[in-house]
């Protein structure tokens, strides 16, 4: 393809990075000029300083640390917790057809319920704050561990079944060979929308009940009006959350070595 | 039918095959389907039974709770939340698809855009809310910018990817019988890309739904988010089962509906 | 000596229903041990049918099909898939999360027969002979379509099953591939001949392959005809030129053409229904 933006010069101008950079640095720009101008309601936001000063006085500070651990343990658990709950049922539900015609409508009915919708029940139901966001996180990664896994499984080759007892495989064999085998890459798939789903359960969680965390701050920041600190820790939620996800995916190769993508 | 079947090839079968005929079946999904809904059902009855602290309201009261609900009022709050999704749903579509699309096209305007939005994409759209309740004057317009925000990204993505998707052959083809520019987008680029980017508003709108509850949990007045948020400020328990119902039925019609609306639309497409 | 027969084979689907389908009519088929059997016959006429039921992936409902005389399968008693009567799949019997070797030691490791490094030096040996070394840490996505087909030929014979049963194993192969994987097979064969039953609709591949051939009627599927291949071993790729093999041809034609016009029309009426 040619390159329409040679200049003389060098390839500074058609680097990648700087392009990104000089983008981001732009719409900063941008930002700020609205704000310091009051363009519309912009005058209500803070400006870029404000938001930098706020992040070099938050991000080195023990508070930040405990907010992030307090956030990254919750979502952790709950998705563990997720994948040794739907893991299993999602393989057994898209094995057998019994047990899927059994538990899929149950399952199917429960499924549109958005976690942010359980928060009400589980504050009142659960007597701890940290067993109440927990659970909304589980119920977050729950569903579409479960689904992708039950994709996964079902949709295996009746032949792979087959071969496999024509060699003689029992059933236990079969399912941790090829049922669990073969529904990996899905399995790998529901866990890292699993986990996404998992932050945005945190998140809100913890906005409206959590004593710590993360979205508990940004909260607390907008409550006691110190605005910056809002956008700083959106921002630092949304890299924990792209981070968690590209460790997933990491996790992929080592997992699932056969699959070419 | 090839040809009678002659009796004396079939040597008596066990009593099962016998019985396993079509319209059994039927009847057995049927009941195993009530069974597993009975068997929710249940085990939701046995949990309200438990001694908890708070004591879970069983499925009778939270029934009885909806029929003590005034229907103009739920009604009222039905069409509220409806109108802030579609609203901001529909701003997003109108807005994210075209952009999409021009990105496919034009490698500047991607470069340009696209870094804004890929250092946004990752913030969950309920950390918005606090920003969003500063700068929206009013929280009708707030909570649909939140369901605007909840849908853009996931539509510009799947247009974008819809775009990338699109099989050469059917641009060679198309280019190949002489179709102008215009006319290979509109017949055969856009229809290539219209399953995915179904299945990108299906996305978007669940996302949708997912930021109506949350702002008016938070922040607004009206709508079935409020209704669950204001049942459990008031200790009416029961009702809270009930607005989580109401939601979850809410956003599997809005799914079905785009499902509905994109096999009209793209009836050969075989998903 | 007999390893397998089939007598007055027949499978109906759907008996008790309205569309109900005839699929086998009373086949008979007689395999001896260490030969070389391919039924061949129109696209729909159940000779895959009569494979799955050996195999154990489907019932009968007439007839019984006895292995070293003792009754493997009849109506009500259908038999279940077993390394004795390991099978060569079309395409997908490889597990494609397993490397190569692995998927050889497949079979030998799961039933306990032996231990895994027994298996894995047994695998490489088997493998090394026939000429497949250097495979063996590859998935199978990343071989050739002609390595992955002789790879589960070794799986399929690895175990020493009583009869190895071919599925149209090559047919999704191109030309080349396909006479390089024969010879393969058969050099296979000529080195430790194992009882073996292949189904394809190719019939030059039968005249090669086959010592026996069984002709098989579209639906309902009935044993037409058995022809003895006569031909010497070891089976060169020239020999498909010999005036004897032409002869067999030009009778296992005439045989089959009047079969698969039937089975044409029959394909037909069914699409047009």
């Amino acid at each position: 393809m040619r390159a329409r933006f040679e200049l003389r010069s060098g390839t500074l101008v058609t680097n990648p990075l700087f392009l990104k950079v000089l983008v981001l640095t732009g719409a900063a720009v941008i930002w700020q000029a609205l704000v310091y101008f009051k363009i519309y309601r912009f005058g209500y936001l803070p400006t870029v300083p404000q938001v930098i000063a706020a992040a070099v006085d938050y991000l080195p500070s023990t508070r930040f640390w405990s907010d992030v651990w307090s956030s990254t343990y919750r979502v952790l658990s709950a998705w563990l917790l997720a994948l040794a709950a739907g893991v299993p049922l999602g393989l057994l539900i898209g094995w057998r057809t019994s047990a899927r015609n059994f538990l899929f409508p149950a399952i199917e009915l429960l499924r549109p319920i958005p976690p942010i919708a359980w928060i009400p029940a589980a504050i009142v139901f659960f007597p701890h704050v940290e067993a109440s966001v927990i659970f909304i996180c589980f119920i977050g990664a729950f569903f579409p561990i479960v689904l992708n896994t039950f994709t996964g499984a079902s949709q295996l080759d009746e032949t792979y079944f087959r071969a496999a007892r024509c060699c003689g495989a029992s059933e236990l064999t079969i399912f941790r060979h090829v049922v669990l085998r073969g529904a990996m890459p899905c399995i790998v798939i529901g866990a890292a929308v699993g986990m996404g789903i998992c932050w945005m359960a945190v998140v809100s969680a913890e906005m409206i009940a959590g004593e710590r965390g993360l979205g508990y701050m940004i909260w607390e920041a907008y409550s006691l009006a110190q605005y910056p600190l809002i956008i700083v820790g959106m921002f630092v939620i949304g890299a924990l959350g792209a981070g968690m996800s590209w460790l997933i995916r990491g996790f992929e190769q080592w997992l699932v070595p056969w699959q070419k993508n | 039918m090839v040809g009678p079947v002659a009796e004396e090839l079939i040597q008596p079968l066990p009593i099962e095959i016998v019985v396993r005929t079509e319209r059994k079946q039927a009847l057995y999904a049927k009941l195993r389907t009530v069974s597993s809904v009975a068997g929710l059902l249940g085990i939701w009855t046995l949990l309200s039974m438990v001694p908890w602290s708070v004591p879970i309201p069983s499925p009778l009261a939270s029934f009885h709770a909806l029929l003590r609900l005034d229907p103009v009022m739920l009604a009222t709050d039905v069409a509220l939340s409806c109108r802030r999704v579609g609203l901001g749903f529909l701003i997003a579509a109108i807005l994210a698809v075209p952009l999409g699309i021009i990105a496919g096209y034009s490698r500047w305007i991607r470069n340009i855009v696209f870094p804004v939005i890929e250092v946004l994409r990752p913030i969950p759209p309920i950390a918005w809310i606090p920003l969003a309740i500063l700068f929206f004057p009013t929280s009708e317009s707030m909570v649909v910018f939140l369901t605007f925000l909840g849908a853009f990204f996931p539509i510009v993505y799947n247009t974008m990817s819809g775009f990338w998707s699109i099989k050469p052959m059917y641009i060679r083809s198309g280019k190949s019988l002489g179709a102008s520019e215009w006319r290979l987008f509109w017949h055969v680029i856009l229809p290539a890309m219209l399953p995915i980017v179904f299945a990108g508003l299906q996305i978007a709108i669940g996302i949708s739904w997912l930021m109506v509850v949350a702002g008016e949990m938070m922040a607004a007045k009206g709508g079935v988010g409020a209704l669950t948020w204001e049942a459990y400020q008031t200790g009416r328990y029961p009702l809270i089962f009930v607005g989580m119902a109401i939601i979850g039925v809410l956003g599997s019609l809005s799914s079905l509906l785009i499902k509905t609306i994109s096999r009209t639309i793209s009836r050969w497409d075989v998903h | 000596m007999t390893i397998l027969s089939a007598r007055n084979v027949s499978k109906v689907y759907n008996p008790r229903l309205e569309e109900s389908v005839l699929a086998l009519d009373r086949c008979n088929l007689e395999i001896d041990r260490n030969q070389f059997c391919v039924i061949v016959g129109p696209s729909g006429c159940g000779k895959t049918t009569l494979l799955n039921i050996v195999a154990g992936f489907d019932s009968l409902t007439g007839g019984d099909i006895l292995l070293n005389g003792r009754v493997l399968a009849s109506p009500g008693r259908p038999t279940s898939p077993g390394p004795d009567r390991m099978v060569v799949f079309q395409h997908g019997g490889l597990f494609p999360w397993m490397r190569a070797l692995e998927n050889v030691c497949f079979g030998p490791v799961v039933r306990g027969r032996m231990s895994e490094a027994q298996a894995r030096a047994q695998a490489l040996d088997l493998m090394s002979r026939v000429g497949l070394c250097g495979i063996e840490d590859l998935y199978p996505e990343d071989m050739s379509s002609g390595m992955r087909r002789r790879l589960e030929i070794i799986r399929g014979i690895i175990d020493q099953p009583q009869i190895l049963l071919m599925d149209e194993p090559f047919r999704a192969l191109d030309a080349m591939t396909k006479a390089l994987v024969q010879e393969f097979l058969l050099k296979i064969y000529d080195e430790k001949p194992h009882t073996i039953l292949f189904i394809t609709h190719d019939l030059i591949e039968a005249i090669f392959l086959a010592d026996r051939v069984y002709v098989m009627t579209s639906r309902p599927g009935r044993v037409k005809k058995m022809m003895t291949i006569p031909l010497p071993r070891p089976r060169t790729p020239d020999l498909v030129n010999e005036p004897e093999f032409l002869r067999l041809k030009e009778e296992l034609t005439d045989s089959i053409h009047e079969e698969a016009q039937k089975a044409f029309e029959l394909g037909e009426r069914e699409a047009a229904r």
